[in-house]
């Protein structure tokens, strides 16, 4: 067997950190956390990246959600059903195990000033955001990403003010109202 | 013949008391003066016979004061009828009468001195006096029995009774009288003009004195009770004749021997059409042409259901194929996309290459020939966790591929879906077809039967088993006609015996009646010619059996008590002189003077009696008197004295 079939064999796009890479950037470009308009708290990137990367997450979060702000009283949750929040389950794990690669990846791309980072309010808070002159100016073509932005476009609809949410904040609002138990992060 | 005789006679009560002593002779005297209580003793051992005494009755005119005004009390007598011992015991005012056997005591020379019923307790019998519907068996039934009279019933126009024993007690009871010439003792009770009437009376004369006379009375109750019979087996079967009539209708008449011989020609009729019946049914079941063709269409039928069966789940398995098909073929395509997006980033970015650090991800200076950590290494074989251009390109040249795999895989997916789509329908037709095949041909299976001439059968079995119905209810009724005219005849012939034993009876009665009354006529001449000086001639009529004397010139209204008396005495005389006179050998005579009569004429009539003992029987003469007023010769049968009231009959409990 080659070596090149073997890296092909073991190769997954969703693990690559080009993949984590862009995602960041396309975030923080179309949240407009541009040139000092810093992204409050980077641990919230992790499940950002993973719901608005697939469609089906998406589309659950948004019934969810939809259904959610239809009921007056806040205390009452939305009961998804048992392979949806499984979905968002998943979602929710994997964001928690991709925090170290996305801050590992975030201090590269400081390195390489595509990003600035700051310390935020709170301990273990850091906050993000895009140098766009940096970046090359074909980076974020509509062509490549436009997916990716469409779906982000989604999210910013159903929840409001992403970019400067407290994590727990977000992580209730995504994950606990709609039923999927969370643990202190 | 049946004897009477009492031994003693016992009252008891809380108030008052008497004691007989015993009297087992033939002639027993009482003798008292007025008003000691000599009717009280008569009436005692009458009441204690069953008798009703007016006097003892609390609702009388004439009650006995002391007697009525006693409480717990009760006469008892000892008697020997027809040499059998009993104790008779009836409370007063009660109407049952206790009989219990017992046995008499006797001393060395065999004279009663007491009496014991201990031994013969559980034989004791509580008889009722008067009859009624429960009452069947009363005291009357239990005495004549034992007295050998038979228990006749008498007709009287419509209505009938039995003869009682306190009816035959008329002529053995000598009560005292006002109108001696009645010869008979008064009714207890009189309730209607039968009781008394000339024939109750002749009936009682002829039962006392006849032989065959309780057999002649029976066989009238015998004769008529067989009437009866007859009657309601005849009206029974003209009853059910008519009944018979309706149930034929307009039909001939037929006996029974027809009738099953007509029902028996029916039932192999029946039998026959039952038999065509079963070969129609046979027939049905030989036709298997139509038989096997419907089992092949059957099968098949079976064969493209099943089919069915399996083609649908095939059709489920590539469904689920195809799903999955499409989903690992979705997540491909966004790989590829992802891929794509990953090669743009890292032609803009450059960000990582093979000499990045996968720990710390910055730039390493590695040594050719080396891994990041120094290790030495074949640069071909070094296996880095980031890509080249070209890398990322063959990547996805083989993912690109692999969709169009996939891709392919979908379109035969898809092409299978449509065949065993194909076939499902085409099965279903084929099904369709075959059920519409299976049910023409069923439908074929039942035409072939020849219903038409099944259902005539059906109709003449139906017919015929009416008729069988209908024929066995005329024989059941053509039977019960038989038993009922069978029955009828029976009764009529019982009936025709019946009525000629009556008339045979009749004529021996006749003929023993007037022999009978030709010797009481004797012994009633020598008693009355004996006893009264200006009586030539004395007989009694056979019309009546009442006396004519002097050829019924004799008009003296004192010699009643004469005339009385020797009626009651020839009475006892008869079945001393005569073996077949039913007659009980037992008299009991209240104080004859009372209706007024000369005193020696009264001893002579009196002294008749010892005649009595010439016969060499047993018999009893129970006969009270006044102070006196009997013949010197009595004095040694006299067994009580009552000088005065102040030894009169009944003794106060109280010391004195």
């Amino acid at each position: 067997m080659t070596t090149l079939t073997k890296k092909r064999l073991m190769y997954l796009s969703g693990e690559d950190y080009y993949f984590f890479t862009y995602s960041t950037l396309i975030l923080l470009h179309v949240l407009k956390c541009e040139n000092g308009r810093y992204f409050k708290d980077y641990r919230k990137i992790p499940f950002l990246i993973d719901i608005t990367k697939d469609e089906n997450a998406l589309f659950i979060l948004e019934r969810a959600l939809q259904e959610t702000d239809k009921l007056s009283d806040e205390r009452v949750k939305r009961k998804l059903n048992d392979i949806d929040k499984e979905y968002l389950f998943r979602s929710y794990s994997s964001g928690v195990a991709r925090r170290s690669e996305i801050l590992k990846l975030l201090f590269t791309l400081e390195k390489s000033s595509y990003v600035s980072l700051r310390r935020g309010e709170r301990d273990f808070e850091i906050d993000v955001t895009l140098n766009i002159e940096a970046v090359p100016p074909d980076f974020f073509s509509a062509i490549v990403f436009g997916s990716d932005i469409r779906n982000i476009k989604r999210l910013q609809a159903s929840i409001k003010r992403l970019s400067t949410l407290t994590l727990s904040t977000m992580i209730e609002r995504i994950y606990d109202n709609n039923g999927v138990k969370t643990w202190a992060l | 013949m049946g004897s009477l005789r009492i031994n003693q006679l016992i009252y008891r009560g809380d108030l008052y008391h008497f004691i007989s002593p015993i009297f087992d002779q033939n002639i027993v005297l009482v003798e008292g003066d007025n008003g000691t209580g000599k009717t009280t003793f008569c009436n005692l051992i009458y009441y204690g016979l069953g008798g009703k005494v007016k006097e003892f009755s609390k609702e009388s005119d004439r009650k006995h004061t002391e007697i009525t005004t006693d409480s717990n009390n009760f006469v008892e007598l000892y008697v020997s009828i027809s040499g059998n011992d009993f104790q008779l015991r009836r409370l007063i005012d009660d109407n049952d009468i206790t009989v219990t056997p017992c046995t008499n005591l006797l001393d060395e020379e065999g004279q009663i001195i007491g009496f014991s019923t201990v031994e013969h307790a559980a034989a004791t019998k509580i008889l009722p006096i008067n009859r009624s519907p429960t009452n069947r068996f009363i005291f009357s039934d239990w005495i004549l029995e034992e007295l050998g009279i038979s228990v006749v019933d008498f007709y009287y126009g419509y209505t009938t009774f039995k003869i009682n024993f306190t009816e035959l007690a008329r002529l053995i009871y000598h009560d005292q009288q006002p109108n001696p010439e009645l010869i008979f003792k008064q009714l207890d009770v009189k309730t209607n003009y039968i009781n008394d009437s000339e024939l109750l009376r002749k009936a009682i004369f002829e039962l006392l004195i006849g032989k065959s006379f309780s057999d002649y009375y029976d066989s009238i109750a015998n004769a008529k009770d067989a009437e009866k019979e007859k009657l309601v087996a005849r009206s029974l079967l003209t009853e059910y004749q008519t009944l018979a009539d309706q149930l034929r209708g307009s039909k001939e008449v037929k006996n029974r021997n027809f009738l099953e011989a007509e029902r028996n020609e029916l039932e192999h009729q029946l039998e026959r059409l039952h038999e065509s019946r079963r070969s129609f049914k046979r027939n049905r079941t030989s036709d298997s042409a139509s038989e096997t063709a419907i089992q092949n269409i059957k099968e098949l039928l079976m064969q493209s259901e099943l089919n069915l069966s399996s083609s649908k789940e095939r059709i489920i398995s590539l469904f689920d194929e195809k799903t999955k098909l499409v989903r690992v073929k979705n997540s491909t395509a966004g790989e590829i996309g992802q891929i794509n997006k990953i090669i743009h980033s890292h032609d803009q970015l450059n960000l990582f290459s093979a000499d990045t650090c996968p720990y710390c991800l910055t730039k390493v200076m590695r040594v050719a020939g080396h891994c990041v950590c120094g290790s030495e290494i074949d640069e071909k074989q070094y296996e880095r966790f980031f890509y080249t251009s070209q890398e990322y390109k063959e990547i996805l040249k083989a993912k690109t591929k692999t969709l169009s795999t996939i891709e392919d895989a979908i379109n035969d997916c898809e092409a299978e879906l449509d065949i065993c789509k194909e076939i499902i329908n085409r099965t279903e037709h084929e099904a369709i077809r075959l059920r519409s095949i299976l049910r023409e041909k069923v439908g074929q299976l039942d035409e072939q039967v020849d219903i038409e001439s099944l259902n005539d059968i059906d109709d003449k079995i139906l017919d015929v088993r009416e008729t069988i119905a209908l024929l066995t209810q005329q024989i059941a009724t053509e039977s019960k006609l038989e038993k009922l005219n069978s029955d009828y005849e029976l009764k009529r012939e019982s009936h025709q015996n019946a009525e000629l034993k009556m008339r045979g009876l009749e004529n021996a009665v006749k003929m023993e009646i007037s022999a009978k009354v030709s010797a009481f006529s004797v012994i009633y001449n020598r008693l009355m010619t004996t006893t009264l000086k200006d009586c030539r001639s004395a007989r009694i009529s056979l019309e009546n059996y009442l006396p004519v004397i002097n050829n019924g010139e004799y008009k003296e209204a004192s010699s009643g008590v004469s005339i009385r008396l020797m009626y009651y005495l020839t009475m006892m005389e008869m079945p001393l002189a005569y073996n077949d006179v039913p007659f009980p050998k037992f008299l009991l005579i209240d104080t004859p003077e009372t209706a007024g009569i000369e005193l020696d004429n009264l001893r002579n009539c009196i002294k008749q009696i010892e005649h009595f003992n010439s016969f060499g029987k047993p018999f009893q003469t129970i006969i009270t008197t006044g102070l006196k007023k009997y013949p010197e010769s009595f004095k040694k049968y006299r067994v009580l004295y009552m000088a005065n009231k102040g030894e009169a009959l009944l003794k106060s409990n109280l010391p004195s």
